[in-house]
């Protein structure tokens, strides 16, 4: 248990180490490529972990809060490390991004690191599938918050496209859990809270991304605004909602 | 005037009012407290508690948003907004595609071509004329194809809404199913007659760390109408099929005391009395109690009873009628209690399981829109529509270019060839 602490440690202190250098990149170009580099170790330490844990477990490691926050953060910096790669002014989000996802790995120690037997209704590939592109949605909404917060008017179109992106896996992981939802208790849809507030987020980037299409809807701090609405949404939904109100996912899983 | 409405109907305003709306009203049914995601007590003490936020909200209608007048208003409004500004759009893609309006990006020359060629023109000219080419056209209709998916996912859903039939049960091992409506919880026949005649064998229900759920499953043996007796097992994720009706699992549970009801004329019939019990109790002696108004044959009798989990299982039962006590004491597998009215001769005790029974039409057409709407919007992601059109004539040569607005690979690209442009003619 102890060895498990200490690895989270050592990943958080490594991307915020990788963050730190990202910010002082513009001194010496160099540390940009050393962050990376951390960065990728921090990420390769985690992954390595979540497989440990999956191997040990006997089960996808999804279930417990812990193992849904460790996961999430496990996303958010390889989102971001993939997508720095492939374009390239997109590495300086990384001096949000991988803070953000060193907290989400050290949050996660608050919960019980202990592994649960699966419910029934969980034992099937759908799991996968539905909290994968749930992480999936996560490591863009942060990425394309980043990107929003740190590039503003020079990053409007990018902005745009990431948040086009977390629409997709966000609609995917609900159209996934929807189908989920119908071979295991014979409803696709039943207007529980997460349900509810997961297709409010839906609407709420559809919102959005209708109205990047008025420029003159988004000018100065509107801008800002209509970027954090569907974000915060979106991280409400996925962590917040299961402590204030009961749903069906508080009855199965974070237990 | 019809110009005028198509234009408001179409227009991406109301687009973006309609899902503001939508998203305060979606977020409003997941908060607020819903009627019909209460149970009876809940609704009671919500109602004498909250007295004046419940009689504001039953005002405003918020307390059951999904289904209200002002909720399916907006869904149709929505809707019609999308599918006419789908079709406006549609139009103005069609004319992109054929060539047909205006470009995003023209440039005019004299003389002979350009030896550089436009960005992501892959064509020859070939001389004078005209050469076109179009790139990434799946780009150009994804949003289409996304909008449709919606259309049929709101569509299936509203006539699924209309049609489809969901309630649960409660079986014992050992108790026959043939669509008795006064087994569902809301005591209402389904609107098909159910054509089979199922039975619980047996219920395989493991609790691990007396917490967490380990096997669950629930044998059957059936018989839809005209077929064999067949024997099947249902687990979570795996449905049983029974004509156009479907049994799912719910991991929901108990013990239920078992009778054979003696009548004064000979016949007999089964009862079940149903325990909830606690996941922590399974497997374990375990003792729970249940008053209950009981009638058959139009005789009431009231029932306070305790069933106990030992080894064998026994049944504190006491009986009575019009405040006149029946019948009292404790009950062993095969010992008889004679209420008067009819006797009660002990089983045993069995686990319940909860299922539900479902009868869906339409339920497919949704995800046939859900994987619509997805496909949709991963071709708007991946494809970018790039139409290009060369001319050549002797008095010079005019490039033209449609593309999406945002496109800044092309806007980069067509920057750089122009400035090539300007150097080599330098």
């Amino acid at each position: 248990m102890s060895n498990i602490i200490f690895l989270q440690w050592v990943i958080a202190a490594a991307y915020l180490l990788a963050a730190g250098l990202l910010a002082a990149r513009n001194r010496r170009p160099q540390l940009g490529r050393i962050a990376v580099g951390l960065a990728g170790s921090g990420l390769l330490l985690h992954a390595a972990m979540v497989l440990v844990r999956g191997l040990e477990s006997g089960q996808i490691p999804i279930v417990t809060r812990y193992e849904d926050f460790t996961v999430d953060a496990l996303f958010m910096a390889s989102v971001w490390l993939l997508a720095q790669w492939r374009w390239p002014q997109l590495r300086p989000a990384g001096i949000l991004v991988l803070p953000f996802a060193a907290f989400v790995v050290v949050a996660a120690l608050n919960y019980s690191l202990g592994v649960f037997p699966m419910s029934p209704a969980l034992r099937t590939n759908w799991l996968i599938i539905h909290a994968s592109l749930n992480s999936l949605a996560v490591g863009f909404a942060t990425l394309t918050l980043a990107v929003g917060l740190q590039l503003k008017r020079e990053g409007m179109q990018l902005v745009g496209r990431l948040m086009s992106w977390t629409f997709l896996y966000w609609s995917a992981m609900v159209a996934a859990g929807s189908y989920w939802a119908s071979i295991a208790w014979g409803r696709f849809w039943a207007w529980d809270p997460i349900e509810c507030w997961s297709l409010g987020t839906i609407f709420a980037y559809a919102f959005v991304l209708h109205l990047r299409m008025k420029p003159q809807w988004c000018q100065g701090y509107r801008s800002l605004l209509i970027g954090i609405l569907p974000f915060g949404l979106l991280m409400f939904t996925t962590y917040g909602l299961v402590f204030v109100m009961r749903s069906v996912h508080g009855q199965y899983i974070f237990q | 005037m019809l110009k005028t409405v198509w234009r408001i109907l179409s227009s991406h305003t109301l687009a973006v009012w309609m899902l503001g709306l939508m998203t305060l009203a979606v977020l409003a049914a997941g908060t607020l407290p819903q009627s019909a995601r209460l149970s009876p007590e809940e609704q009671v003490g919500w109602d004498t508690e909250w007295e004046t936020t419940a009689s504001w909200l039953d005002t405003l209608g918020l307390s059951q948003i999904v289904g209200s007048g002002w909720f399916t208003g907006l869904c149709v409004v929505l809707l019609i907004n999308m599918t006419a500004g789908t079709l406006a759009a549609f139009s103005r893609k069609w004319a992109i595609y054929r060539g047909h309006s205006k470009p995003g990006y023209e440039l005019r020359g004299s003389g002979a071509a350009p030896a550089v060629p436009p960005p992501f023109f892959k064509k020859s000219t070939g001389g004078m004329g005209t050469v076109s080419q179009m790139r990434g056209a799946p780009g150009l209709f994804g949003l289409t194809i996304f909008h449709l998916g919606i259309a049929v996912v709101v569509l299936a859903a509203f006539w699924r809404g209309a049609m489809d039939f969901s309630d649960y049960l409660e079986l014992s091992v050992g108790e026959v199913f043939s669509g008795q409506p006064g087994k569902f919880q809301r005591r209402q026949p389904p609107p098909e007659p159910f054509d089979a005649v199922i039975r619980l064998d047996r219920a395989e229900i493991e609790v691990r760390n007396g917490k967490y759920m380990g096997e669950f499953r629930g044998h059957f043996s059936y018989q839809i109408a005209g077929s064999p007796v067949r024997e099947t097992t249902v687990v979570a994720n795996h449905p049983l099929r029974l004509g156009d009706f479907e049994l799912y699992l719910k991991e929901n549970f108990g013990y239920s005391a078992w009778f054979e009801r003696l009548r004064a004329d000979g016949s007999s019939s089964l009862l079940y009395i149903h325990f909830n019990t606690e996941r922590q109790a399974w497997g374990k002696p375990w003792s729970g109690e249940k008053e209950q108004l009981l009638r058959f044959d139009n005789i009431p009798l009231y029932y306070s009873m305790s069933l106990n989990n030992t080894q064998p299982p026994t049944f504190d039962l006491k009986v009575s009628r019009g405040g006149q006590t029946v019948f009292e004491g404790r009950l062993r597998p095969g010992d008889v209690a004679d209420l008067g009215a009819y006797k009660l001769r002990f089983q045993g005790m069995v686990p319940w399981m909860t299922f539900n029974l479902t009868l869906d039409r339409g339920e497919n057409s949704i995800f046939i829109g859900f994987i619509i709407t997805l496909l949709g919007f991963l071709l708007h992601l991946l494809f970018w529509p790039r139409r290009m059109e060369w001319t050549i004539t002797d008095d010079g040569w005019v490039v033209r270019a449609w593309v999406r607005r945002g496109d800044d690979t092309f806007e980069k690209k067509w920057n750089e060839w122009r400035h090539q442009l300007k150097q080599e003619a330098a």
